[in-house]
């Protein structure tokens, strides 16, 4: 998904002038935050509020929050007949119960992990793990923690990702690794191999009400349909590393609609380093810089066609669930967000939590719950909206102190927003207090500061809808300061030190000099330049624009063919009138060096070769000379020679040197020496061997 | 510490009537007469006479000494003699402390003489409860406990590998760590000061020296002999008592042959607990090889005493085991003259040993575990059936284990020719069922020795256990078997030919090894390689490794229960060639002790933790096949296997 950015709206200058009379005193002109997206709601604080694709921000799930501190991960859930539900956790291979708002640790394994969990024979639950390929049976009234034995271990099998239960058939399968292979599993606990992929890990596994299994893949991301022993199909190759999730729609319009999940880890594991040697209790884990990868969510229809319905190149998808109405959600491989996505495409941010991944969610009829992982915290979702409905925008700035104007309201039903600002980000004391709540746009109270935040409640209307907020702001005028005037072709780099390449070929000569310079401007309000030039000894101030002439650009090409040759200076004047009220406008110049104007090539005179010994004079109007060379007739190779005194460094350079190694023996000579100038003029003579 | 401060200072402590016994050293004038006790011959404390040359003031950190002048007809003889350290020292029926210093190479009988109230000092401190149980009686802990094996390297034609396994008898993670006190003994100075996985003998020993050197050292310009035990062997071979004088001298340990093993036994009319002036040892490893140091007993005060008058290695609270004794003779040197002893009752424990003196507590007794080692493949060797009894220390246990086995391996099986060892040794662990570790060893006319178990699997595993930072447990028992054979089984890798350069995935490759023997001919023998599925269009490359050069991967044990497991685990057999190769795109987790070996990357991202930094260490996953090749083998190579997608 885009990155979120509010957008700062730069108004007309109509729209400036318009809103002058209602300005106070030094303000620029009026600009505006504008949030009507969902990159643009969704950067703040949600608290059971959904932000959607459509730029709306609705009541959303409101979550309560159970932090369970003995486990990192909640690999599964399971929600049990009396309402209570497991969480198979890791790092250490545990099966917590949560009931009547508890947590309270009822199993324990050898393994890392507790990785799925299942209603299957008997109505018992049934509990994947690895990494020693064991699935467990969980007693109907576990109360206390105790060591489960395994009910099977299945062979060549390491890890056990999913288990899913064919209730019709009464048979368990499991999705395993690293042999790629789907056991089917029968109520004696009888493990035979359903299909062996081609693949290391079989990831996800699903049971259709018509007996077709589907089974996911992580390395080529192959989606598998399984109709018997040994008999597949691959539904799908995914672009990326795996299925990690499915869900086969039971109602809803889409009832027989396989979802699944395809991620993109790109790369990730490449960064781990080589096993070490065997060490003494571990240092603190440093693995800690996997980035996201990028997920996605796609339906098959009953017709088997494919249709996306969501992209996340900022986050891969950790969890899948559909709720009753047959509706998609996913949880985040980061950020911790949990996303719905409808029939028209129109995604929706419906909670976003504290943790780094959601990685279980269940939003059935009976009961509704998200657990987050890293750190794990199992969130039981107590309604929709309420008085815990709470959107809070990102904090919004405006680049200096501002003074806010109308709040621009479109809602449907009742809102409540409330306003505060401050000059600090993140928020701190400093900052005012939540202002009155809006009910509708009115003009905003917040004092004026640099940083403005806004947040809408959906206590008093939980089918309110937020489509778009305004806020009208202008900030002190803060004048415009040029730091830097350069003349040069184009490209120059006028901030370089460095000293040009001995021996450097001279520019091509140009009549057209680029002109550029770099300011400061702390309120980023439209600025308008004025251009003058002068002789470096005179003192009138010739203007390089048209009268009317409006500059809003930071560079300018002058010509100066028509100009004598000689030193010159530029200066700029920059303004912020466009965007103050007369009389509140500022204005700051700044000269340029010494700009050289020389449009004309040197001369050389007294050019003579006499045996191998060749002299002759460079001269230039303006100067200096910057380089002389020699080559023979028909010959490209150009060979520098050197002045008198050794260095070009005036407008007039002597040179008197042997060219023997260069020239070749002979009468029939004939050597071109050519002249620059610093403007890159040049010129050309030939010059006969003389005896 | 000057005579005044020693009065102060143990004013509080001793009690009337004990002061009594005592003569403090600003009472003790030059040319002052007395008598001091020790044993000569047999274990009756015979009388000498002294006469008080003078002190010498802060001769160790506020500990002074008095200088004396023997008379006796052996030590006429003899001048200073080492196993006389401890002998009290009585002037005007007082005493006035223990005889303990000389100097080397001395013509005249002059001594040193550690004054009593230091001893006393020591005798009274107070011991970390771990160490001493009290009323209880019960047993003193042991040091450690579990199994480590790692292999040792092959050095001039001779080699030594092993490997570790373990049964299925084990505790749970949290049984072992509740209920858990840390015990002082835990942080003791003896312990090897790094990770006990890369645990190495002279290592220790060399880290146990640098600590004790200080305080065993003679003051500078005095010329005196460091303050030295003697450590009377008997029954170890040349070449084990040739390690140990090498781990042991630096600790200030002096490395006598001249003891017997003990019959176990007291003669009739002797002392059957410990009296002033008789002879006390240290049997740090008894049975039939023993190391057992000797001195004599400074003071008895009910059931503890203080004996020596310097210390044995400096090591604060110990527990080693001592035991009655017997001397045999006086022998004189040039150099410093000793006494031929050895143990005869076990009886009591060392449980501090300090600056002035080391102290018994004799109703204690010191854990040991024994080491049953028996030799086959030795025909017509005399004794190939050993029975030991090591002092259960975080040092002494893997040194004696060291010098024990290998002495006898020494004497039964010791060739100048070539020869080849494989060693199974079972470590009883106590709580943790049995650790199986294997070492092997060949060598070029190289007689089998303590050399080869110094660096040892067993011995490194042994010296894991009880150097181990979380629990102080016990090893019950160390059964080793030898099997002999006299040949040189070194095998060189002479080529690889791979037979299937091109399969199809998750199919194996054949590779040919070719294999020299010494004095033998070339053998091919077939490695097969699973070439995992996911490999499908890769160029795989594949390096093949004597297994004793591969480290295996296995989870950072974080606590006793896991070092235990991972020592089982963490070393391939010594006789072995190992296949490698990456895996692209999957990791291997190890957290907790234990290990995912490849995991894919969406897993591994539910597995991290970003908030918790106690969480599975994550790496890049590789594939090991192990082939067995009878042998140490010699050699490496890597080959490159083409991997073709199943298009069935």
């Amino acid at each position: 998904m885009p990155t979120m950015n509010s957008k700062l709206v730069a108004p007309l200058l109509g729209a400036a002038l318009a809103l002058f009379g209602a300005a106070p005193a030094l303000a620029v002109g009026t600009r505006t935050f504008v949030l009507d997206t969902l990159d643009s709601f969704k950067g703040g604080e949600l608290k059971g509020v959904a932000v959607g694709s459509d730029g709306t921000v609705r009541a959303g799930l409101s979550l309560a929050n159970l932090p369970i501190i003995e486990a990192t991960t909640a690999w599964d859930s399971l929600l049990l007949s009396d309402g209570s539900v497991l969480i198979g956790t890791g790092p250490t291979g545990r099966v917590h119960r949560i009931k009547d708002g508890k947590a309270t640790l009822v199993a324990e394994t050898d393994a890392l992990g507790v990785s799925t969990l299942v209603l299957g024979f008997d109505g018992l639950a049934f509990a994947g793990s690895f990494p020693d390929g064991k699935i467990f049976k969980l007693a109907p009234d576990t109360k206390d923690a105790k060591k489960l034995e395994p009910w099977v271990t299945l062979p060549e099998t390491e890890d056990v990702w999913e288990l899913a239960y064919d209730a019709k058939n009464k048979a368990l399968y499991a999705a395993t690794g690293p042999e790629g292979r789907l056991y089917r599993i029968d109520a004696a606990g009888k493990a035979e191999v359903y299909f062996d992929s081609e693949e290391s890990h079989l990831v996800s596994v699903a049971v259709a009400t018509d007996g077709k299994v589907y089974a996911g893949s992580s390395g080529k991301a192959l989606l598998y349909e399984i109709t018997a022993v040994g008999r597949a199909r691959v539904v799908h190759d995914f672009e990326g590393d795996d299925v990690r999730a499915i869900a086969i729609a039971q109602t809803g319009a889409h009832a027989g609609a396989i979802y699944a999940v395809a991620n993109d880890y790109r790369g990730a594991l490449k960064q781990l380093r080589p096993p070490k040697r065997a060490r003494m209790a571990p240092s603190p884990s440093d693995d800690k810089s996997m980035k996201a990868g990028h997920g996605r969510l796609v339906r098959f229809g009953k017709d088997g066609v494919l249709e996306r319905l969501l992209d996340d190149d900022e986050t891969h998808f950790a969890s899948l669930a559909l709720d009753a109405a047959g509706a998609p959600y996913v949880g985040t491989g980061a950020e911790g967000r949990i996303y719905t996505v409808d029939d028209n495409h129109v995604t929706r941010l419906v909670a976003d939590t504290e943790e780094r991944q959601i990685t279980a969610i269940l939003l059935g009829e009976k009961s509704r719950h998200v657990i987050g992982s890293d750190p794990l915290v199992y969130h039981d979702v107590t309604g929709q909206g309420g008085e815990a409905a709470v959107w809070t925008s990102k904090v919004l700035d405006a680049g200096l102190r501002a003074h806010f104007g109308l709040l621009d309201l479109t809602a449907d039903g009742q809102l409540e927003i409330e306003t505060r600002s401050g000059n600090t980000d993140p928020p701190d004391a400093t900052w005012s207090e939540w202002s009155k709540p809006l009910a509708t746009s009115g003009k905003l109270e917040s004092p004026a500061a640099r940083f403005l935040q806004l947040r809408a409640r959906f206590a008093r209307d939980p089918s309110a809808v937020l489509r778009g907020l305004r806020v009208a702001f202008v900030t002190d005028n803060a004048r415009a300061v040029l730091t830097e005037v350069a003349a040069g072709e184009k490209d120059t780099d006028t901030g370089s030190a460095s000293v040009p390449a001995s021996g450097a070929q001279p520019s091509e000569p140009s009549s057209k000099l680029r002109l550029q310079w770099k300011l400061d401007n702390p309120d980023s309000d439209e600025l308008r330049f004025r251009l003058f030039f002068r002789g470096d000894k005179s003192p009138r101030w010739t203007s390089l624009l048209e009268p009317r002439e409006v500059l809003t650009k930071r560079e300018y090409t002058w010509e100066t063919a028509g100009l004598p040759e000689g030193r010159y200076r530029v200066r700029v004047d920059a303004t912020d009138e466009l965007a103050n009220a007369p009389g509140q406008a500022t204005q700051h110049s700044l000269e340029s060096q010494v700009v050289l104007v020389d449009n004309t090539p040197p001369r050389l005179e007294k050019l003579s070769l006499k045996g191998s010994r060749l002299a002759g004079r460079a001269t230039d109007g303006v100067g200096p000379i910057q380089r002389v060379e020699l080559a023979l007739v028909g010959d490209n190779a150009w060979y520098p020679l050197v002045p008198t005194d050794g260095v070009f460094d005036e407008a007039t350079e002597d040179f008197d040197l042997d060219v023997s190694q260069v020239i070749t023996t002979g009468p029939d000579v004939f050597v071109v020496v050519r002249a620059y100038d610093a403007a890159g003029n040049r010129i050309n003579a030939t010059v006969p061997r003389q005896p | 510490m000057s005579g005044a401060v020693v009065a102060g200072a143990l004013g509080m402590a001793l009690r009337a009537p004990a002061d009594e016994k005592f003569l403090k050293v600003e009472d003790i004038k030059p040319g002052m007469k007395g008598h001091g006790l020790t044993v000569f011959q047999g274990a009756r404390p015979e009388r000498f006479d002294v006469e008080i040359v003078g002190t010498l003031h802060n001769f160790r950190p506020r500990q002074d000494l008095i200088l004396i002048k023997a008379k006796h007809p052996r030590i006429d003889v003899a001048r200073t003699v080492a196993g006389m350290s401890g002998s009290p020292i009585y002037i005007d029926g007082k005493m006035i402390g223990a005889y303990a210093y000389g100097w080397m190479f001395n013509v005249e009988p002059i001594a040193g003489v550690t004054p009593i109230h230091d001893m006393l000092a020591d005798l009274r401190r107070p011991l970390p409860t771990a160490i001493s149980p009290g009323a209880g009686k019960a047993p003193l802990p042991g040091p450690g406990a579990r199994g480590a094996a790692t292999q040792g390297a092959a050095t001039q034609g001779a080699a030594t590998q092993g490997a570790a396994t373990r049964d299925a008898r084990t505790q749970g993670d949290a049984g072992e760590q509740r209920g858990a006190s840390r015990s002082p003994w835990l942080d003791h100075p003896s312990r090897f000061a790094a990770s006990p996985l890369d645990y190495d003998l002279r290592a220790h020993a060399d880290q146990i020296a640098s600590l004790s050197a200080g305080t065993l050292a003679p003051p500078h310009g005095t010329s005196l002999a460091p303050a030295s035990t003697d450590l009377i062997v008997a029954g170890l071979g040349a070449r084990s008592r040739k390690l140990a004088a090498e781990l042991f001298e630096p600790m200030g340990m002096t490395v006598l042959e001249g003891g017997g093993t003990g019959q176990g036994t007291v003669a009739a009319g002797d002392p059957t607990r410990f009296v002033d002036g008789g002879v006390i040892t240290v049997p740090l490893l008894s049975g039939d090889v023993s190391m057992s140091g000797l001195g004599t007993v400074t003071y008895v005060e009910g059931d503890k005493l203080v004996a020596f008058g310097h210390p044995m290695m400096q090591g604060g609270a110990s527990h080693f085991p001592t035991a009655l004794g017997t001397v045999h003779w006086v022998l004189a040197t040039q150099n410093r003259s000793f006494k031929i002893g050895e143990p005869t009752l076990r009886l009591g424990t060392l449980v501090n040993d300090r600056q002035a003196s080391i102290v018994v507590d004799m109703s204690q007794r010191a854990p040991t575990f024994p080491i049953v080692v028996d030799v086959t493949g030795a025909p017509g060797a005399p004794h190939t059936h050993w029975t030991l009894e090591a002092s259960n220390d975080q040092f002494l246990a893997p040194g004696i284990a060291a010098m024990g086995i290998g002495s006898a391996l020494e004497t039964t099986a010791g060739e100048r020719n070539d020869s080849t060892w494989r060693a199974t040794s079972k470590l009883h662990v106590k709580g943790h069922g049995v650790l199986t570790v294997e070492d092997f060893g060949t060598g070029a006319q190289s007689p089998i020795g303590p050399a080869d178990f110094a660096r040892s699997r067993l011995v490194r595993a042994l010296g894991a256990l009880l150097n181990n930072p979380w629990e102080v447990g016990g090893i019950e028992r160390i059964e080793t078997k030898v099997d002999f054979v006299m040949r040189r089984d070194i095998v060189t890798l002479r080529g690889v030919k791979v037979l299937d350069p091109e399969v199809d995935a998750g199919e194996t490759a054949r590779v040919r090894l070719t294999l020299a023997s010494h004095l033998g001919p070339e053998r091919t023998e077939l490695l097969e390689i699973p070439m995992a599925k996911t490999l499908a269009g890769q160029t795989v490359r594949v390096q093949l490794r004597p297994a004793y050069l591969v480290d295996r991967t296995v989870p950072a044990p974080e606590n006793y229960n896991d070092l235990v497991r991972v020592l089982a685990r963490m070393d391939f057999p010594a006789e072995a060639i190992v296949a490698s190769y990456d895996l692209p795109n999957e990791a291997t987790a190890a957290f907790r002790g234990k290990l995912a070996n490849r995991m894919p990357p969406g897993m591994v991202d539910m597995l991290r933790s970003s908030g918790d930094t106690i969480a599975p260490e994550l790496f890049s996953a590789q594939r090991q096949h192990i082939h067995a090749i009878r042998g140490f083998l010699i050699g490496d190579d890597t080959v490159e296997i083409k991997v073709r997608a199943r298009l069935d």
